[in-house]
Order: C-alpha cells, then structure tokens, then sequence
C-alpha cells in the first residue's frame, strides 16, 4: 500500500529556475514516486505579472540550497525514501523535452492540479531522478510557493 | 478555461482560485498531461494498441508507459 507524504518550496520566479525538485538520492531506489497533487501560489505582494511554469523529469540533482524532508500525511508512517530540494544555486538537470505539465499563471491566482486515481506523474525509482518543478519563463520576479503531495 | 475541452474520462483536474476550470488528459506512453484546447494547433494523437491519448510526434512509437520506466530503471534507455 501506498505512503502519502507532501512537501513544499518557495523561490522568486525567473528564467528556469527550480522552485521544488522531488528525488530519491538512494544508490538502487526501491520505490517509484507518484505525484498526485500540485498547488502553486504566491504570498507576495498582488501584481500583474505572469509566469509559464513546468513539471519536468530531472536526472541529476543540481545544488539544492536546503533539504526539505517529506512529511508523512499519516503520522504512522515511516520517514519517506524520497527527499525534496529547494533554493537551488545549480539548477537539476532536466530531461529536453520531457515536461509532465505546463502552465501559465497570473501572480494573482492559486493554481492546484489533482490526478484522477490511477494517473499520477511517476518517477522512476533510479538514483537523482525525480520530478522538477521550476519557472520557465517570467515576466516578474515574485518567490512563488509549491506543494507536492505524492505517494511512494 | 478559454477553449478547454472537458473529457469524458478525465485523468486530472485544474483548479484555480477554488473553481475547476480544466480536465486535463495523460500521454498513455510519457504520462504527461496536458489540457486538450479545440484549436490550439497542437498536435496530438491516439494509439491503437494502448488504446489511450499521445501528447505528440515524441510519442509516437509505442511503447506502453510502464514498459518504458522498467527499461530505463534497469538502464537499457537513456531517457524517459
């Protein structure tokens, strides 16, 4: 049976820059991640800017600025194998053309996206790979807050 | 949202400021998603034999999903 565990990031938006990158560092990673729920937001001042967001396969790590440890949502659970990454100073490596989602948001709106059961983005259970979260492109610079609820 | 079509089976929803305002549907060979658009000139196909969405040309060949994480989990491909 699955473990449901969820974490949360926040940077300034820009040109590719990773806000939340979920990762297994594990040398033989025994479970694959599912991501079944992502909520993207901003506390900032409210402004008229706009920000194209990815979801993209990453397969190298980057230089994460702090960890965020995963928390379990059934407090029975045991710590999770996967782990989050958050400020990056050396952006993970994404996979070229390989984005799980796109989207556009306005600085002012709260975006969420729910997988129907069954249809979760996965990530493979192989050393530093994992899903990316980051600005694509942006027209300001305001830190913007993600989640990611998975299960692993 | 302008031009989205809602699906009859629908693998994800968007929702933004507490309204749902997409569906959105899932590549059956990357396991993508994305929100279909009538007209949004992307171009986007089905496969016959997963008998479910592709995203695009990418994703053309078939190679179910599941198949393609167990190869690359065991390093015989590159990339997902």
């Amino acid at each position: 049976m699955y473990r449901r565990y969820s974490g949360s990031g926040a940077a300034a938006v820009g040109t590719d820059k990773t806000i939340l990158n979920l990762f297994n560092s594990a040398a033989s990673p025994a479970s694959r991640a599912f991501l079944y729920e992502l909520i993207v937001g901003c506390a900032a001042t409210p402004g008229d800017q706009a920000t194209k967001f990815v979801l993209g396969r990453t397969t190298a790590v980057g230089t994460e600025g702090s960890g965020y440890t995963p928390v379990a949502l059934d407090p029975a659970n045991p710590a999770a194998a996967w782990d989050f990454g958050v400020g990056h100073s050396a952006e993970p490596t994404y996979t070229a053309s390989s984005f799980m989602l796109t989207i556009s948001l306005n600085q002012r709106a709260t975006f969420r996206w729910i997988a129907a059961p069954g249809s979760e983005i996965i990530a493979p259970a192989t050393q530093n790979n994992g899903l990316g979260f980051k600005s694509s492109s942006a027209t300001g610079t305001a830190s913007h807050d993600v989640t990611m609820l998975y299960q692993e | 949202m302008e031009g989205a079509i809602s699906s009859s089976k629908p693998k994800g929803a968007i929702v933004v400021d507490g309204h749902q305002v997409a569906d959105t549907v899932q590549c059956v060979h990357c396991g993508g998603h994305w929100v279909p658009v009538k007209g949004s000139g992307k171009t986007r196909g089905w496969c016959f034999n997963c008998h479910g969405p592709i995203c695009g040309p990418g994703c053309c060949e078939c190679v179910p999903f599941e198949k393609k994480l167990d190869l690359y989990e065991k390093g015989k491909i590159r990339r997902l």
